[in-house]
């Protein structure tokens, strides 16, 4: 297959990203109109439009929406900027960090440092909860996933499944011990969701997704050498090692602060990358920058979705994501288990 | 002075010995070929001289300097390693492939392409360039990672069966790139299974066998009878190829009804 010119790829994301950004401004309970929505942006960077709006319409659309649309933006630049990063440095497409733990344990840190610091959803004690736990379950995948310093795909799998299910267990557990008042806690962080998203979330998150999305890139030559086989990128001069440790490091703590402001969120950094891979091809100077954008767009897309689907109720947006990306991620693995001829 | 020397290079896992004592020393411009049985230490040996894996005795030296002593970055400007398989599965271009040979020399894009296309008409894979890599056969494969090792211009390679998979048209080609190489000051060690193509390219043949050299020389000295036949475990003859000064190994068969 023919893959799309760079412009035209990144033209597109970018024409998508505005677009659903858009729509996440002016969907909702609350009519607020493209003109409104445009009128009260301005407004608050000091230019009067003179557009006419309600009070309610300015403070929905800057206190509520437009943090929401931006912690969006942030969470899913940083799932798919990690995923695509995952997948090059362990070699191995269905690397998601939901499927390899990482979320989990990072859902499981948040929900241990909220409840131990008897916080709320959306204070600091989240974003450094969701970090360690996320960089614990990262290190301790990687552990068993390595064999004679080989990364095998289908240990990869298992020790994520095996991770994820003891992380979900603790959030569980802690969800049956937990009072009423820490329940809704414990449940946001493992179905995930946007709706508790304010500024200061969003301040306490957008640095790791932004050291992330910003540092990841320039490990993209690395990170191709790197698909050639680790032997051979060393070969070429790269330290595989110290490469290994800097990628699963940044896109680790991304993966933690965005699990902590929104919950584990799956499939994205699955879905993403191998898009993008399938127009533009597996080239990481294209397909991290790419995947952070889609990734992005996909998350605020969810989320319209989410809050507007079944109003006036609101669908866990990892709940919508699952549902889309089960179905992908099975057709995933029969492809790889068609072209490799096994599931190794 | 030699660019790559092993000096008394043994290599142990646990219990198994799987390198003794191995001497070499390989100059500018020669193309030496190894050979030997299954399990003789080939690919081990290669992996040592590459500074992949640290002997457990002796010294590894490249251009004098101990191997162990000399960053990866430096190690990737001296010597390139063709290995025996090749596991790229992402659908990268065979263009982008080779290109990432050119990755140590840090230089510009433009340089790297003119490379590139340079070693893809030496390797007959030019035609390939906007083929994706895990499409190709296996024998393609070998050409194109052989391109990419090419494209790293280092004096030195080491080179595991770089004719692994690869027709006769191909296998002739690939050895006569390298010898043309060699002849330009380039050092190749290349791996061989077949000895009557290691006999006809390379100017010097290593015999191994069970993790020890059992002789090394120009291929008229080496390449006889009696050393190759206890070697393989089975009865050869030498002859003189019809057509080119180099000796022709056959077998002979033990069963009545060849020989």
């Amino acid at each position: 297959m023919r893959h799309l010119s760079i412009t035209a790829l990144f033209a597109s994301l970018a024409l998508a990203l505005v677009a659903v950004i858009g729509l996440g401004l002016a969907m909702g309970a609350v009519e607020i109109g493209p003109p409104q929505v445009l009128g009260i942006l301005l407004g608050h960077i000091g230019i009067d439009t003179g557009i006419d709006y309600s009070s309610t319409q300015d403070a929905v659309l800057w206190s509520i929406r437009l943090p929401r649309v931006a912690l969006g933006v942030a969470v899913g630049a940083a799932l798919g900027v990690a995923g695509a990063a995952f997948q090059g440095i362990f070699r191995n497409p269905l690397a998601d960090p939901h499927l390899i733990g990482i979320s989990s344990g990072a859902a499981l840190g948040s929900v241990v440092a909220v409840l131990l610091l008897g916080g709320l959803v959306g204070s600091v004690a989240g974003p450094i909860g969701g970090i360690t736990g996320g960089l614990g379950a990262g290190m301790a995948v990687y552990v068993l996933a390595r064999h004679e310093g080989r990364t095998e795909v289908v240990t990869l799998v298992l020790a994520g499944l095996a991770v994820a299910a003891i992380g979900s267990a603790g959030a569980a557990f802690l969800s049956v011990a937990a009072d009423d008042a820490r329940l809704g806690s414990v449940l946001f962080y493992s179905l995930g969701s946007l709706s508790v998203a304010t500024w200061d979330l969003l301040w306490m998150t957008l640095p790791f997704v932004a050291l992330a999305v910003i540092a990841l890139p320039l490990t993209a030559r690395r990170l191709d050498l790197v698909l050639l086989g680790e032997r051979e990128a060393a070969h070429l001069g790269v330290d595989v090692e110290r490469t290994r440790i800097l990628v699963v490091g940044l896109a680790t703590a991304a993966v933690g602060a965005s699990v902590a402001a929104a919950g584990a969120i799956g499939f994205i950094g699955l879905l993403v990358p191998h898009g993008v891979r399938l127009l533009a091809g597996p080239g990481h100077r294209v397909l991290l920058p790419a995947s952070a954008i889609g990734g992005a767009v996909l998350v605020v897309l969810a989320d319209v979705v989410a809050r507007t689907v079944a109003l006036p109720l609101e669908v866990p947006i990892g709940l919508l994501t699952a549902m889309v990306g089960g179905p992908v991620f099975l057709m995933l693995l029969g492809r790889t288990r068609r072209e490799h001829g096994g599931w190794g | 002075m030699s660019i790559c020397a092993a000096v008394g290079v043994g290599y142990e896992v646990g219990d198994a010995t799987l390198l003794h004592g191995v001497d070499l020393a390989v100059a500018a411009g020669d193309f030496l070929g190894i050979i030997g049985p299954n399990g003789a230490g080939k690919t081990t040996l290669l992996e040592v001289l590459a500074g992949e894996l640290a002997p457990t005795n002796g010294l590894v030296e490249i251009d004098g300097c101990d191997i162990g002593e000399i960053t990866l970055r430096e190690l990737s400007l001296r010597r390139a390693v063709l290995p025996q398989h090749h596991l790229l599965q992402f659908a990268f271009r065979c263009l982008d492939v080779v290109m990432m040979g050119r990755y140590p020399h840090e230089g510009s894009e433009a340089e790297a392409r003119a490379v590139a296309d340079r070693v893809m008409i030496e390797t007959d894979t030019a035609h390939l360039a906007d083929r994706l890599y895990p499409t190709l056969s296996g024998g393609e494969q070998t050409r194109v990672s052989l391109g990419r090792v090419l494209a790293q211009s280092t004096p030195l390679l080491l080179l595991d069966e770089p004719t692994g998979s690869l027709d006769l048209r191909h296998q002739e080609l690939v050895m006569g790139t390298l010898r043309d190489l060699a002849e330009t000051g380039v050092a190749v060690v290349a791996v061989l299974h077949d000895i009557n193509l290691a006999a006809r390219f390379a100017n010097r043949i290593m015999i191994m066998d069970r993790g020890s050299v059992r002789a090394i020389g120009s291929p008229d000295d080496v390449l006889r009878p009696e050393v190759l036949g206890p070697v393989y475990g089975i009865d050869v003859t030498v002859v003189r190829h019809p057509e080119i000064d180099r000796p022709l190994i056959l077998p002979i068969g033990d069963d009545g009804r060849a020989g």
